[in-house]
């Protein structure tokens, strides 16, 4: 793993000493605490690690300070000459052209080419190799930790400098702070600097309550994390792990647990960082909305992993849906073959580069490119075909207006979703293909009462810890979408608040996956 | 101000309570290694008990691993000369572990003497992460706790630092198994009537002699090479490298231990006496087999050190019947072993030491305890017939007495063996009794029934304390192959040809012993089962721990 895991008593240790340095600093200077702490904790990855993060920050500040020094030096010219509308435009053009020759593009190129190089050079080596059957991979090509998070972020920066939707930081440390920020590092959420820088900056006061909810915030990521997903994940271990061992329902079982599983590890994670970070008075984004709440794949896919759906969103559909080209051929196909064809094509481009990327973000190898099409292709029919699915609905005269309708929505979400762990959960498009053979070779009902499923890590009493920490989350999450839980919390009585704390954190202590003959499960997502 | 200091009054009272709750269920989820525990039985007991003995009360303290666990009897020591001791040996203690628990021990106690084992200056390494649980498991948070758990830590990874302190973070998962003694441990009695000495009856004759086991070594000896041939995948190799089959040294990290126990005996003042409990065994087959080349080799080394050694085995002229005396053939002692090598080691420790021999009550209550236990165990351990029933009938006669015969009892009884019946009351007539079956049940002293016939026969009836229901059949030598001593639904009898004897406390509701005597043939021979007669031995001294010792 290489780093300070979340789920690690080293992790505790870390942040207890983070905070008691924090808070007992001059509050100017509690940031470089932040700093100082983030890069301590980016070294224990390994220090080879660090010149890549050290070089995308650079890159990334210096180029946003010489884009925004061109154009406060176009604007100076432009208030100097009172030029205005199309004028302006015109004035501002060769400026903007010279930043994106000379800045934007470089940058990008650089860095984008760094996280190329670092995440896929490895998989073309091999399949060159593979190709030509000789040679041998000589060096050892280094992942930094969090490469796509802080890349992405990165990106995202120096676009919106570059549109000038927002100023640049200045101070390069405040910048390494942002890029650097030790809780969203490993799994993000994808942060926007500019909301962050605005939170370095202010004065962080030690607030009694924002410690206590972040606590409380990291416990409940503890529960589902270490509780919930590695129960979870020793099941969905074994009958990945030996698939030709299982058959029929055993493999529904195991998906539907793979899907919880990655659920409650992921978001768990998050709760961690963003409680992590409420400790020191700064607010990250969300990155799950409840998802298994949502009603159709494209609202499920807004309410999962929210910052990258955000960031896709910002950086690639806008822009390609937007660009130029996309307009031009819009226009062409319209003309030659009807609106309807225009309209699926204006939405399939920029779905289809969303989606590209997205399967790439996930993983390089064929399950993640038809994973990736796969929801590419229910989105985009979801949105061609609404009239269509409307009218269908009609015909067979269902209300879908109705509770009924609307929890068959989400149980149908529920499904899909599954559907497309199928297609990667067991690692590669073979080991899918044996899973679907396997789960239709037998319809073995009877390994709900004959005990095979007591034969794969999980015992009766882990059955039951699973299926009560799925309760609690669930009716946590119902509550989350009225209220905030932690302020309903707060408002009991001392004792009921404290007997909450106690059984929480001994939940956690006692019932977590952890320790002796466990292994210390890495977060899924870190990978990225 | 006083805002900030309900927060910090706030946050200390929940971190109290947090640590509160976090010991109480780290106690409660702490394995309890101690009987009905299989694996370790007492071995919780032994520093626990410690802990117990009234401060600067001891005048010896031993150590070690098995060996002296098994072979060394403080309150033999003290029955035959008054001298306190307690044996803090452990199962494969490794030298540093001693070192901790003789830091730990002379928290309390101020010692003249300190015995130890030297089987450990042979370890190879420090042990299994048990051997070092067991110990420090036992002991309270202190600084002596985290040097050692610091110590554990570096033969281990860096998360058992912590987990040695605090251990619920090793067994959290023990949840899943608590039962009712993981919450009433807290309840248990903690004094150890038998001062770390583990009475056992389980018995294998030793296997070999101390000359055999010292050619052995010396055949291992001459074999320098390490020889390998092999063909594989059609290819042959051949491995000649220069090694010894038996090699001796003492590693440099052993004598660095040792001489850091020495150190701080010096330091306090306390006499420091090596020894080596008798281990006569194949070496072949067991690392810690005795030899003398080993002796040899250890007596130098104390020379070097001016180090006091006392070797059982070679140096002193004991006896040891290894016929009776260990529990598995040689390697460790059973009772009737403990008791000579302590008496040895008395004779010795009187001849050389200037020790205090006082009367002590409490423990003149443990020693009580301890002959009641030893009177069971010597019973168990009994293999003459006619021995036997006379102990039946002078120290038993409160206890209940089942008898069943299978195929025949009376061919080899003898006179002796029907005056001794008929002295326990049974009024049967053995003398044409040939190929019958033959059924007695004794409660208190009174036959309460006999029965002799020429097919099967049973009879069925219910304990006077512990109302339990009992179920006798005994077969003839022509009618069934059937045997049954059933208590309270759970069988008893040996099952041999013979004469089949369960002897039960009522009382306690503990079986004590199961034995046959083999009256067909003339020798008479004893079959028991001496792992689990050990195990009714095990049970009946917890229930007198428990139930019964201060």
């Amino acid at each position: 793993m290489g780093y300070i895991a979340f789920n690690s008593l080293k992790y505790i240790i870390f942040l207890v000493i983070c905070i008691l340095l924090y808070y007992s600093v001059s509050i100017k200077i509690r940031w470089i605490i932040l700093l100082i702490a983030s890069i301590i904790f980016y070294v224990f990855a390994g220090i080879k690690k660090l010149p890549f993060i050290l070089l995308t920050s650079f890159i990334i500040w210096y180029a946003s300070k010489r884009i925004s020094g061109i154009y406060t030096q176009a604007d100076a010219e432009i208030i100097r000459q009172e030029l205005k509308g199309k004028e302006k435009v015109e004035f501002f053009r060769p400026y903007k052209r010279q930043c994106r020759n000379y800045f934007l593009f470089p940058a990008l190129v650089l860095v984008v080419g760094m996280l190329i190089y670092c995440k896929f050079a490895g998989t073309l080596i091999e399949m060159f190799q593979a190709i030509t059957g000789n040679g041998e991979l000589t060096w050892q090509i280094i992942v930094p930790l969090g490469i796509s998070y802080y890349t992405f972020s990165s990106v995202g920066y120096l676009l919106d400098v570059y549109w000038r939707k927002q100023k640049p930081i200045n101070s390069y440390l405040k910048f390494a702070l942002c890029v650097f920020y030790f809780p969203q590092i490993v799994q993000g959420p994808i942060v926007r600097y500019n909301r962050l820088i605005v939170q370095f900056e202010k004065e962080n006061y030690f607030d009694f309550k924002n410690v206590c909810f972040g606590m409380q915030l990291m416990i409940y990521g503890y529960f589902k994390k270490m509780v919930i997903a590695d129960r979870l994940g020793l099941f969905t271990a074994e009958v990945f792990g030996n698939i030709p061992q299982y058959q029929g329902l055993v493999f529904l079982i195991a998906l539907i647990f793979s899907t919880f599983q990655i659920y409650m590890d992921f978001s768990g994670c998050m709760d961690i960082v963003r409680g992590t970070s409420q400790i020191f008075g700064i607010e990250l984004d969300k990155n799950f909305d409840h998802p298994f709440f949502s009603k159709s794949i494209a609202e499920f896919w807004r309410r999962w992993h929210c910052t990258l759906g955000a960031w896709f969103k910002d950086y690639v559909y806008l822009p390609v849906a937007t660009s130029a080209q996309v307009i031009r051929a819009t226009k062409k196909v319209k003309e030659k073959r009807g609106a309807i064809v225009a309209k699926t094509f204006s939405t399939a481009v920029p779905l289809a580069s969303v989606w590209f990327l997205t399967s790439i973000w996930h993983g390089t190898g064929w399950n993640y490119m038809i994973w990736g099409f796969y929801y590419g292709i229910i989105i985009l029919s979801s949105a061609i075909l609404e009239e269509e699915y409307k009218k269908i609905a009609d015909f067979f005269k269902i209300d879908r207006t109705t509770q009924g309708y609307q929890k068959f929505q989400v149980v149908r979400t529920f499904a899909l979703f599954t559907i497309g762990r199928l297609i990667v959960a067991p690692g590669n498009l073979n080991a899918t293909m044996e899973v679907i053979r396997g789960m239709f070779s037998s319809f073995n009902l009877w390994i709900f009462w004959d005990g095979t499923l007591y034969q794969m890590g999980l015992d009766f009493k882990d059955y039951m810890v699973i299926f009560l920490g799925l309760w609690i989350v669930r009716k946590v999450s119902q509550l989350q979408e009225k209220n905030s839980v932690r302020e309903m919390i707060a408002e009991k009585n001392i004792l009921i608040r404290w007997i909450i704390y106690y059984v929480a954190i001994f939940t956690v202590i006692l019932l977590g996956m952890y320790g002796n003959g466990y292994e210390a499960s890495a977060f899924m997502y870190a990978q990225f | 101000m006083k805002k900030n200091m309900q927060y910090i009054l706030k946050v200390l009272m929940f971190l109290g309570g947090f640590t509160a709750i976090f010991f109480l269920i780290q106690r409660i989820v702490l394995p309890k290694w101690y009987y009905p525990d299989k694996t370790a039985r007492f071995m919780s007991r032994i520093l626990t008990g410690y802990y117990e003995e009234e401060k600067e009360s001891l005048e010896i303290l031993t150590f070690g691993s098995s060996h002296m666990q098994y072979g060394f009897s403080p309150m033999e020591l003290y029955e035959k000369c008054g001298v306190t001791s307690y044996n803090l040996a452990t199962s494969s203690q490794s030298l540093p572990v001693t070192y901790y628990i003789l830091q730990e021990a002379l928290k309390t106690q101020k010692p003249k003497l300190i015995i130890l084992d030297v089987a450990s200056l042979y370890y190879l390494d420090f042990g299994e992460e048990t051997i070092w649980r067991y110990v420090l498991e036992s002991m309270p948070l202190s600084r002596n706790k985290i040097e050692f758990s610091y110590e554990f830590s570096k033969q281990r990874s860096e998360n058992s630092f912590v987990s040695a302190l605090f251990p619920l973070l090793r067994y959290h998962d023990r949840w899943k198994e608590l039962n009712k003694q993981d919450y009433t441990d807290f309840f248990r009695n903690r004094n150890f009537y038998s001062k770390g000495y583990s009475i056992t009856t389980r018995y294998i004759s030793g296997i070999i002699t101390v000359e055999t086991m010292n050619n052995i070594q010396k055949e291992m000896e001459q074999i320098e090479e390490s020889l390998l041939y092999e063909y594989h995948n059609g290819i042959y190799t051949e491995k000649i490298e220069k090694s010894t089959l038996y090699d001796i040294t003492v590693l440099d990290e052993n004598v660095k231990w040792l001489l850091k126990i020495l150190e701080l005996c010096r330091k306090e003042d306390i006499e420091l006496l090596l020894t080596k409990i008798p281990v006569v065994y194949y070496p072949n087959k067991y690392r810690s087999a005795w030899t003398q080349n080993k002796y040899f080799e250890i007596k130098e080394l104390c020379n070097k050190y001016d180090i006091n050694y006392y070797d059982i085995l070679y140096d002193s002229d004991a006896e040891l019947n290894w016929d009776v005396d260990s529990m598995d053939g040689g390697a460790h002692m059973n009772l009737f072993g403990a008791i000579e090598v302590t008496e040895y080691l008395c004779d010795y420790l009187i001849e050389h030491y200037e020790l205090k021999s006082e009367y002590n009550s409490d423990w003149e209550k443990d020693l009580e305890i301890y002959k009641t236990v030893k009177d069971v165990a010597l019973l168990e351990l009994e293999t003459d017939f006619i021995t036997y029933m006379n102990k039946l009938m002078n120290e038993y006669q409160d206890k209940t007495i089942f008898i069943a015969s299978q195929e025949d009892m009376a061919r080899y009884l003898g006179d002796d063996g029907r005056e001794v019946l008929k002295k326990l009351g049974i009024k049967t007539d053995f003398s044409d009794a040939y190929g019958s079956s033959f059924l007695a049940v004794i409660e208190n002293g009174t036959v309460i029934y006999e029965g002799l016939a020429n097919r099967t026969i049973s009879y069925s009836g219910e304990t006077l304390n512990s109302n339990r229901n009992y179920y006798l059949e005994s077969c003839a030598l022509y009618a069934s192959l059937t045997l049954s001593i059933i208590i309270g639904n759970k069988e008893y009898a040996m099952n041999k040809r013979g004469i089949n004897i369960v002897v039960y406390d009522d009382k306690r509701d503990i079986v004590l012993d199961s034995v046959c005597f083999n009256t067909w043939s003339e020798n008479r021979d004893v079959y028991r089962n001496y792992i689990v007669v050990n195990e009714y031995l095990l049970e009946f001294e917890s229930y007198l721990i428990e139930k019964e010792a201060r």
